[in-house]
């Protein structure tokens, strides 16, 4: 099925590379080059570069954008191979092939190794895989034979790895995060099986042994906002994600809300999803009388399910933005936020980023915070054309107001006007949740007695896309 | 070559504790050095105590190893160290030799006596570990030592090591495939087919598929006991096994229509599984079994679409970016067959501000299709949004789909016209590529809603002034010279233009000036005759480009010519507007999209054309339907049954017993059973008789797609012609002509099916060479009335056989 393996680090070296067939004999002469070739490629990809008429539309995009765009995570390569890659903690694993094989199989497959090296390594990052790349091989060895995948779930894998992993110090990503289900406390970053420290010196057993399980319901909100506060497109992204570190894999059951309906059609006054899905392990059988599931959860890091809500609810914040020009050459641009969560929560890492016109010289930002608010800043990052305004803590019930006086290098215009916006913001709500599903209760399945494991929940909701127009 | 690497090298791994303090020159220094320095540390390997600092040892080399640099000096030395009881050392070791091996073939062979006596240790892992070393080290010399412990593998206790052997036999095949079909492999896998291990059993579907990929069946051959076998566990099988499973299914046709629903209602729960592989899979194998089902209607490919749609979209919003791509391109291929089924969830397709540029064009393409009466004016104003979004190749697309709307009509009453004003105003924004993009989508609308040129009028001489790029010049020209009457300026904008001759550079534009001044000609001739005569000189002597040159050559001869003038009039002035409801020509892809159909959940997909434009011949799988036939009557040894919600394990399901004959080796009573209930209702008429010239048109006038070939296994090689048609002649099977070619038989049969008067005729051939199994060839087409063809030829086939197998 793929042709070879590869991990690249964030500059383009090769981390770790398998070659399973060869292909094209011209290739495995310079197979390293390929690599190289391919990595160029996702690095400074050109969404332009399709058609050389375009060239002329690409070079002014170039000085426009100067991002070119992103690589698509499959393509073509000069040398007749498909390329696939998957991006992870700006480590990029990649596969190639010459056969017409399932792209999503493919794309599949390359995430759970990824998932499996962090279960393994503890966290993934350049540092973390080349410390532990016999272990990587030793995974690597039994995850793909001859191109195929073979055992692909981290408690199944254990029996067939020796290797300790070595715990690398938790630092921070060396780039930026594309799947934000995997920001977690330090606590789940550890391997799930015993491990020895960088100076050899094997880490604490009662630490590994400890009989604890995290469980986290993330949201990601996608919410668009018109001009005046209306909302015009809001969907929620949820998943209910474990870690499970118990012993002897207890049977485990999960309840859900009573009143919790699936379907479109199905509009109660309880918690109401379009759709959901479930992991593999997960047994239904009383799910449908009683929203109950039940599973052995798996070894690592694990989705249990994923749903999906469209339509109203409450949204966590409004965005209420206005423009003015108040002389030919300045304008003001005012926005106004307001939480409307309880003021028992509260929104942290607030970033709210309002693209200016390009042909802004200058902008001077003023604040009005409302008490209890964390450290608060907004400035105009030139570069990015954009201004920038932070927050640290935005208590419920709060309403925070930025007003950027902005100048201009000639007069303001319609078309300048709409260089404006869209004004994006980026939060995290911890222990809140919008759609208010809920785990009613976690439990061991059987009766074991002494068997108390500690039980992590966690109710996360995070922005994903979270617009405001203007 | 590794030298980028050698510059920024990481602390060797796991030698922290040895290599301490070492600054990174370390690496750049001599390479001479460091390899005899770890040649050393590998002689003190043997005496060396401490397990742990054995393993660094090794672990360094390898470390080596993946950076690139060449440490195959120490071959002889690494292979000392094989002798382990300590696994991690004995997998480090196996590594370093497959990775070696292929270069150092000589040395390689050395150690087979180590690798051989693994495959028999006591610990299956080992053993299994040994087996993969000694078949991956991909030397063909190697094939007679990999052979017995090969074979011993797949009968081996313990499924790991049955595993990896399944996948040795594929390395096997690669390495020396004359040597494998002599082997018998093939037959073994099909018995292996039956493994209590779900892992061994997709690694059979595996083998299989690979080797048999040029056989005419483009894989493993599959018949209703493998796939009600299979199918029936594919609840034991992980993620990627149940793919293997699921690709099968594509491939299989179902004995009835109740066993194609059976079928899908056993697959419907991975709908719910959180794996987009499977679930697409899925998806592929329903489309599939549709095409048997309810003749194909387009009704039961709604409902199925309608039915993955809520799956598909769950993983969508739920998978990474990636996962995102790969199933955006799948959804975009589903919305083309089964318009509006996705309608309602456009939302879902609106452009996040946070994706990767590839998925928002990908999202801006699809909308367009979402677009009904009720959902257009949404999608319309939010396209329009995103037309002022700083990525320009977005605002180009997005300005794109908007025209795409008005043009399939889909939109509603009144949705052409509002979109005509907006990319009107567009037009006339000023923003060059907005402008430009604009001004294309406007003369693709124009051809559909002829009305809408009253809203397009009014800018046009201003945008020509304004608009800068050339396909927006282009596109601007064309619509003045579309809108003619109603620009009373249109003339003298484009005498401009064709005073200017000299300064255009691109050649649409001057093929638009062409084509719009002559159609503006005809509209209004005083005012254009002279600029015509002055653009036709100028451009008959442009040799920059064939067809303008040629088009304006024509333009002129035909005006000179002095012939009726309206013969060019009716030229140029031919009614461009296509029907609503109708697609332009020069976009009709569906031939494109039922190629791509039939490689669904494939590569062709996410590139958009057929896997022969891109993957090597050597590669190419082609799909074949089977089985052809159904020898079991329905309901005689199984059935798919569909499980509870939750896994069953295999032994409550009661069909499935080990000894199923899968592929009907064993003497198979199933296969004796098919003939009776097929002929019992065919009367072939006593009378029939046909002219060879008859015969010659009717055979002419049904396609060779109508056709069904089928082959009749005969008991041994006719000694002449005569032996065939006597036995054919009692059952009614006249001879039209027949003869014998040195190599083999051919006959041209005929018969008349009684009951409906149907002319059902025969052409075989026999071959000679193989006189063991002596098969004939019949291609059979019906000609006349009958209903069911197909059924009909079928039946004839089982007479066919009864009297000559």
């Amino acid at each position: 099925m793929i042709s070879n393996f590869f991990v690249l680090s964030p500059r383009g070296d090769t981390i770790l590379a398998k070659q399973y067939r060869v292909d094209n004999l011209k290739q495995s002469a310079h197979e390293r080059s390929h690599v190289e070739a391919l990595f160029r490629k996702i690095k400074f990809w050109d969404d332009f570069a399709t058609s050389e008429a375009e060239e002329a539309q690409a070079e002014k995009a170039r000085q426009d954008n100067g991002k070119m765009g992103d690589a698509p995570p499959v393509f073509l390569m000069p040398d007749g191979l498909t390329y696939f890659h998957v991006k992870r903690n700006g480590l990029i694993f990649g596969a190639s092939t010459a056969r017409n094989v399932s792209p999503n199989t493919v794309v599949e497959l390359l995430s759970t190794i990824a998932r499996i090296f962090k279960d393994y390594c503890g966290l993934l990052s350049e540092e973390a895989l080349r410390k532990n790349f016999i272990l990587c091989y030793e995974l690597l060895d039994e995850m793909i034979d001859f191109g195929y995948p073979q055992v692909t779930r981290t408690e199944n894998l254990k029996s067939f790895v020796y290797n300790e992993p070595i715990v690398v110090d938790h630092v921070a990503n060396t780039g930026t995060m594309i799947n934000p289900k995997t920001a977690s406390a330090n606590a789940v970053h550890k391997p799930v099986i015993s491990s020895v420290h960088e100076n050899g010196r094997k880490s604490g057993l009662n630490n590994n042994q400890k009989n604890e399980i995290f469980v986290d319901i993330l949201e990601r909100l996608n919410v668009l906002f018109s001009n005046n506060g209306y909302v015009l497109n809001s969907t929620i992204d949820g998943c209910i994600q474990m870690k499970s570190y118990l012993a002897g894999n207890p049977e485990l059951r999960v309840a859900l809300n009573e009143d919790l309906s699936i379907g479109k059609d199905s509009r109660y006054n309880g918690v109401a999803v379009d759709d959901m899905n479930f992991n593999d392990c997960v047994n239904l059988s009383e799910f449908d009388s009683s929203r109950t599931i039940s599973f052995i959860p798996p070894d690592g890091e694990f989705i249990v399910l994923n749903y999906r809500i469209t339509g109203e609810f409450n949204t966590p914040f409004r965005i209420f933005p206005s423009i003015e020009e108040t002389e030919p050459n300045k304008i003001e641009i005012v926005v106004l936020i307001r939480a409307e969560m309880p003021n028992n929560h509260f929104g942290a890492n607030v970033s709210v980023e309002i693209p200016v016109p390009h042909c802004t010289t200058s902008a001077s930002c003023s604040l009005v915070s409302a008490p209890g608010t964390g450290h608060a800043h907004a400035e105009l990052v030139a570069t990015e054309g954009k201004i920038v305004w932070t927050m640290k803590k935005f208590p419920g019930g709060g309403e925070q107001t930025m007003r950027a006086k902005v100048s201009l290098s000639k007069p303001c215009t319609t078309a300048i006007r709409r260089e404006i916006g869209p004004i994006n913001m980026c939060f995290e709500i911890p222990m809140y949740n919008v759609s208010n599903l809920q785990v009613r209760y976690l439990r061991v399945a059987e009766n074991m007695v002494g068997y108390t494991p500690y039980r992590w929940v966690r109710y996360v909701t995070q922005s994903s896309s979270y617009v405001c127009r203007v | 070559m590794s030298t980028p690497y050698a510059g920024q090298a990481p602390p060797p791994p796991g030698g922290a504790t040895a290599t301490a303090g070492v600054p990174d020159s370390y690496f750049t220094e001599s390479r001479k050095g460091e390899i005899n320095e770890l040649r050393t540390l590998l002689r003190a390997f043997a005496t060396e105590r401490d397990p742990q600092r054995k393993r660094d040892i090794i672990k360094k080399v390898i470390a080596y190893m993946t950076l690139g640099i060449d440490v195959s000096r120490l071959f002889s030395e690494m292979m000392m160290a094989i002798e382990t009881r300590d696994l991690v050392i004995k997998k480090m070791v196996y590594l370093y030799l497959t990775n070696y091996a292929r270069t150092h073939p000589d040395l390689a062979q050395m150690c087979t006596n180590t690798l051989q006596k693994d495959c028999g240790n006591e610990d299956p892992m080992v053993r299994g570990l040994a087996l993969r070393a000694l078949c991956g080290l991909n030397l063909p010399q190697m094939v007679e030592y990999i052979s017995e412990p090969l074979r011993r593998a797949l009968t081996d206790g313990h499924a790991y090591v049955r595993k990896t052997g399944v996948m040795g036999i594929l390395k096997l095949y690669h390495l020396d495939p004359d040597g494998f079909h002599e082997a018998n492999f093939v037959d073994i896998l099909y018995d292996m087919l039956r493994d209590p291990d779900a892992s061994v059993i997709t690694n059979c579907i595996i083998v299989l598929n690979e080797v048999m990929q040029k056989s005419p069946n483009g894989g493993m051959a599959i018949n209703r006991a493998i796939m009600l076998h299979l199918l029936n566990r594919i609840h034991e099988f992980n993620e990627f096994a149940k793919v293997q499973v699921l690709e099968l299914v594509p491939r299989y046709i179902p004995a009835n229509e109740d066993e194609g629903f059976q079928i899908m209602n056993l697959l419907d729960p991975v709908l719910r599984t959180s794996s987009s592989g499977a679930v697409v899979a899925t998806v592929r194998a329903f489309l599939s079994l549709s095409d048997t089902l309810d003749d194909g209607s387009e009704a039961m490919k709604r409902q199925i679409v309608a039915r993955v749609k809520a799956p598909l979209v769950t993983q969508i919003s739920s998978g990474s970016s990636e996962i995102m791509y790969t199933l955006l391109k799948h959804v975009d291929t589903l919305t083309t067959i089964c318009p509006g089924v996705f309608d309602d969830e456009y939302r879902q397709f609106y452009v996040r501000y946070n994706e990767p540029t590839h998925v928002k064009y990908l999202k801006v393409a699809i909308l367009p299709r979402m677009a009904n009466p009720d959902t257009a004016p949404d999608i319309v104003s939010e396209l329009a949004e995103m037309v002022h979004d700083r990525n320009t190749k977005l605002s180009r697309a997005a300005v794109v789909s908007m025209g795409r709307i008005a043009c399939s009509g889909n939109g509603g009453a009144g949705a052409a016209e509002s979109i005509a004003r907006r990319l009107v105003e567009l037009m006339d924004s000023g923003t060059d590529h907005i402008a430009s993009e604009a001004a294309t989508a406007l003369t693709l609308m124009v051809r559909k809603e002829p009305s809408i040129k009253t809203l397009v009028a009014p800018p046009l001489v201003r945008s020509l002034k304004y608009i800068a790029e050339s396909s927006g010049k282009a596109s601007t020209i064309i619509l003045l010279g579309e809108c003619g009457e109603l620009v009373t300026e249109a003339p003298y904008a484009l005498e401009k233009l064709i005073d200017t001759y000299d300064d255009i550079h691109d050649v649409n534009i001057k093929i638009a000036l062409l084509t719009s001044t002559v159609r503006l000609f005809f509209m209004r001739p005083p005012e254009v005759q002279r600029m015509l005569g002055r653009l036709l000189a100028v451009a008959t002597d442009d040799v920059s480009s064939q067809d303008l040159h040629d088009r304006a050559l024509m333009y002129y001869r035909m005006l000179q010519s002095g012939a009726d003038p309206h013969t060019l009039e009716r030229v140029v002035r031919t009614s461009t507007v296509v029907a609503q409801g109708v697609s332009f020509a020069e976009e009709d892809d569906s031939e494109l999209r039922k190629e791509l159909m039939e490689e669904f959940n494939t590569l062709s997909i996410i590139y958009g054309k057929p896997s022969v434009n891109f993957i090597a011949p050597e590669f190419q799988v082609k799909y074949k339907k089977m089985p052809d036939e159904h020898p079991l009557a329905p309901g005689e040894t199984g059935s798919f049954v569909a499980p509870p919600v939750a896994p069953v394990p295999a032994a409550s399901i009661p069909v499935v017993s080990n000894d199923v004959d899968l592929l009907g080796f064993g003497d198979a009573e199933p296969m004796a059973a098919p003939a009776p209930m097929a002929s019992n209702n065919l009367t072939l008429s006593a009378s029939a008789s046909m002219t060879g010239g008859e015969y010659q048109s009717q055979w002419g006038s049904v396609s060779d797609a109508d056709a069904t070939v089928s082959d009749v296994p005969l008991r041994a090689l006719p000694s002449s012609t005569d032996e065939i048609e006597n036995v054919l002649a009692a059952v009614n099977i006249m001879t039209m002509a027949s003869g014998e070619l040195p190599n083999e038989f051919k006959f041209f049969l005929y018969a008349k099916d009684s009951s409906s008067g149907a002319t059902i005729m025969i052409q075989t051939n026999v071959d000679k060479s193989s006189p063991s199994d002596a098969c004939m060839i019949a291609t059979i087409k019906i000609g006349g009335p009958c209903l069911d063809p197909t059924g009909l030829a079928e039946q004839v086939i089982q007479i066919m056989r009864m009297q000559l197998s």
